[in-house]
């Protein structure tokens, strides 16, 4: 019945659309097998459910910051005044069936989407997958990567209470600081100074529409490429720059993909529906005059956090114009870090004068230069994430902040030269001993596996 | 808001806990009825004679479908190995539709979230499971290797591409007019798109020095009574604004009372306190978050955002953390019946710094 039905639709799109060939070039895709081409995917899923959970929250969801009191079913904050978004987060957390466990699949898939996009950035690092070519996606992953921690940080700022209140405020200051056009930017994104009526619903529109189009279309962009071009190999048997080896799209490695995204749901679900997260009736609405300590950013922006707090008070002015402290830790570092990132597939061309094509990757032992750049460079950013939460780290030591930053402030200096020169060492040391496996540039091997496997087959 | 008008606590939380158990023991005996049901199942699907095993061993012997794949583990496509794996698959798959009848279950009877996120979790990861395992098990694993296109298009291709091209430009007149109509129409959708992007914000000139105190206001707390000088005790201190902005985020103040000879102001401040009592903005001049602890022992400052400390008896300059600027000062007097007001204007813009800030001393008219 099926079969028969399956047969029906076929027959009826290929009459319409002439698909056959299409769809069997497509299933004879050959994906390589690897684990670590999975965190790709597992972004890609991510990106996918929050798009099924962000669906259902906008249908409850009210960007207004018109003041309404509530009146729902939550005890303790019945009969308070607060805005209108504020108040249907709490309908959706503790009033519309299954809300609580979609809102907070929402949150954590956001966390999990970053997540996947940092290891799978690394992954292309560390295996110096960006070479020729392949530095078109590694452009448009890191834009990807960007548009996904602006977003995560329109989401969060959406919710409009006391924590997100903060958040929009630092924000401000931060465009606020930005030498000669920094007020105008600030001014021109928030409406004015915070806090503003116009914040919420502009950051739902972005939230919702701009920033989600903008990701979606590079999306497809990310994934049209790798298509084109297709995946990269590690080193191996009949691995060569001229030949892809792995096992076909179908039906196998659909199956296994497929497995993936319901692990991922699963897995989604299972910290929404057991780890509490933002939980905003206890934070309270937002108050032009409220704050509340250990207020912390997600962990994508963690990183930024922690470098405003370790970067000392200095009080910069030129010719009369001031460069507020907040500048350099806060946009000059970001920038640094991004901009380095953007130019790191060109950089290595030019300094290795290598701008051959390379469909083999390598493994971090063999690039030790690479290797280390990289693990100074994570080192780096993982202080800083540390420094984030800064606060917290010395209530649960039992030590005061100023101890603790001192000791960040030395961290963040001497760990990332360190890391380097260890990494640097421990990786000419196992290239020495293992030597440089040879990449065949044709492939000999290719001919010989088909007279092989045909023997096999006989 | 009448304290009638509110629910009784006790009430809600009743009706929860009373759904909570009856939904559990329901849940209970319908998970038994569906064990027993699943354990049926199974007996029929791995009895050696049932239908079901016999569409399965009729299943298709994994074959090569390119020259060049080759089978890794022949010895897969084994009776047996169909069978261990066709076990392992409808348990897990069998569970995960349990599993998603436990959540259309909790959900249809109101259940928690913490059951509606185990359940629909054990759905999805079980589900996922089954297909990773059945492509384990009874899909053909083979390894592929293929040449891939080069990358550049091959030279005749381009060099035909290009004469195709050339020829078709060739045959269109006036070529001047197109490229000035595309140099005009991008120029223009650019102008007009940049022009619609002023209409998000006004100028932030006048809002970012507009003034927030003026020479002889009181100081009012956030229920909009005035303070005197005899209102705080030595070390504590107090939220003020401007009698015309209560709750105003940017109008801020925090008024502080300290025993006077502690005090150590520069010079040109002495008189900006009477008996002991001093206000700075409330606004960090590090990322703007409201200044809100004040640690009575050292008399400082502390922002909770970032933990930039100041120093309220030496003009709340910063002393620790990575605020760079100190907190605007705000000049006061003490008018003939003990009200405390404001002498002029803070000593810079409050809030976080910018392009154009003033310098010290350079904003506030003391």
């Amino acid at each position: 019945m099926i079969n028969w039905f399956a047969r029906r639709i076929s027959r009826w799109l290929d009459t319409r659309l002439r698909l056959a060939k299409f769809v069997k070039h497509a299933m004879d895709h050959v994906f390589p097998d690897h684990w670590s081409f999975m965190l790709g995917e597992i972004a890609l899923y991510s990106f996918v459910i929050l798009v099924m959970t962000g669906t259902f929250l906008a249908m409850f969801f009210n960007s207004s910051s018109a003041e309404t009191v509530y009146h729902g079913s939550y005890y303790p904050l019945y009969g308070l005044r607060m805005s209108a978004a504020y108040q249907s987060v709490l309908h959706i957390s503790f009033d519309v069936p299954a809300g609580l466990l979609i809102r907070q699949m929402h949150h954590w898939a956001a966390l999990v989407f970053l997540c996947a996009i940092v290891l799978h950035l690394g992954r292309i690092f560390f295996t110096a997958a960006y070479r020729r070519p392949r530095e078109i996606n590694w452009l448009v992953g890191l834009t990807l990567f960007i548009f996904a921690i602006v977003n995560g940080y329109l989401g969060y700022s959406l919710a409009d209470d006391l924590l997100s209140g903060a958040g929009i405020r630092i924000a401000y200051s931060i465009l606020l600081s930005v030498p000669v056009i920094g007020p105008w930017l600030a001014f021109l994104f928030l409406g004015g100074t915070v806090p503003t009526s116009v914040t919420v619903p502009r950051f739902y529109s972005l939230h919702v529409f701009l920033v989600p189009a903008v990701i979606s279309a590079l999306l497809a962009v990310h994934l049209a490429i790798i298509w084109r071009q297709r995946h990269t190999n590690y080193p191996g048997p009949h691995r060569t720059d001229r030949t892809i080896v792995g096992s076909r799209l179908w039906p196998s490695y659909a199956a296994k993909s497929m497995g993936l995204f319901f692990l991922l749901f699963g897995f989604i679900a299972m910290l929404g529906g057991l780890v509490q997260i933002d939980p905003v009736w206890i934070y309270g609405p937002f108050d032009p005059v409220g704050i509340m300590p250990g207020a912390q950013p997600d962990w994508y922006l963690g990183w930024i956090e922690g470098a405003m707090r370790l970067f000392p008070g200095v009080n910069v002015r030129i010719g009369g114009y001031l460069i507020p402290e907040l500048f350099f830790p806060a946009v000059l570092m970001p920038a640094l870090v991004f901009v380095l990132l953007y130019a790191y597939p060109f950089l290595e061309q030019l300094f290795s004068f290598d701008r051959g094509i390379h469909n083999v990757l390598r493994t971090p032992s063999q690039q030790p230069f690479n290797t280390a750049i990289g693990c100074g460079v994570f080192i780096f950013l993982l202080v800083l994430l540390f420094a984030g939460s800064d606060d917290v780290i010395a209530v649960a030591t039992n030590t005061s902040v100023v101890t603790i930053r001192a000791i960040l402030r030395v961290l963040v200096l001497c760990l990332p030269p360190i890391t380097m020169i260890l990494v640097y060492a421990a990786c000419s040391r196992v290239k020495r001993r293992r030597g440089v496996p040879e990449v065949l540039e044709t492939g000999p091997s290719l001919e010989r596996h088909e007279e092989e496997s045909q023997l096999g087959a006989a | 808001m009448k304290p009638s008008e509110r629910p009784e606590q006790g009430e809600l939380q009743g009706s929860r806990e009373e759904r909570m158990t009856s939904s559990l023991a329901v849940g209970l005996v319908l998970g038994w009825k569906i064990f027993q049901l699943l354990a049926s199942l199974l007996t029929a699907v791995f009895g050696s004679e049932s239908r079901p095993v016999r569409a399965m061993m009729r299943a298709r012997v994994p074959q090569q479908r390119r020259s060049s794949d080759r089978n890794l583990e022949p010895s897969r496509a084994t009776q047996t190995h169909q069978r261990t794996g066709s076990f392992f698959v409808s348990c897990t798959f069998l569970m995960s539709l349990a599993a998603a009848v436990g959540f259309l279950f909790v959900y249809w009877t109101g259940g928690s979230n913490l059951l509606l996120g185990v359940t629909l979790a054990l759905f999805f990861g079980l589900l996922g499971v089954a297909l990773v395992l059945y492509s384990h098990w009874l899909m053909p694993s083979r390894e592929a290797v293929e040449p891939r296109e080069e990358m550049p298009s091959p030279a005749d291709v381009r060099d035909e591409f290009k004469k195709d091209f050339d020829k078709s430009v060739d045959e269109i007149h006036r070529r001047k007019l197109l490229k000035w109509i595309g140099v005009g129409a991008v120029g223009m959708i650019a102008a007009i798109f940049v022009s619609l992007i002023r209409s998000l914000g006004r100028p932030p000139g006048p809002s970012l020095f507009a003034r927030v105190w003026k020479r002889g206001q009181r100081l009012v707390t956030l229920d909009g009574k005035p303070v005197s000088v005899n209102t705080l005790e030595p070390g504590s201190f107090v939220l003020v604004f401007p009698e015309d902005s209560i709750g105003d985020e940017r109008a801020q103040t925090i008024l502080i009372r300290v025993k006077p000879h502690q005090l150590q102001l520069p010079a040109e401040r002495a008189d900006w306190a009477p008996e002991g009592h001093v206000a700075y903005s409330r606004v960090c001049t590090h990322a703007g978050c409201p200044v809100g602890l004040f640690e009575t022992t050292t008399c400082m400052l502390l922002c909770p955002c970032h933990q930039s400390t100041f120093d309220v008896l030496r003009g709340a300059g910063p002393t620790a953390g990575p605020a760079a600027r100190p907190l605007p000062q705000l000049p006061l007097y003490a008018d003939a019946d003990g009200t405390l007001r404001a002498g002029g204007e803070f000593t810079e813009p409050p809030g976080p710094g910018f392009w154009e800030m003033p310098k010290l001393g350079a904003w506030g008219t003391s």
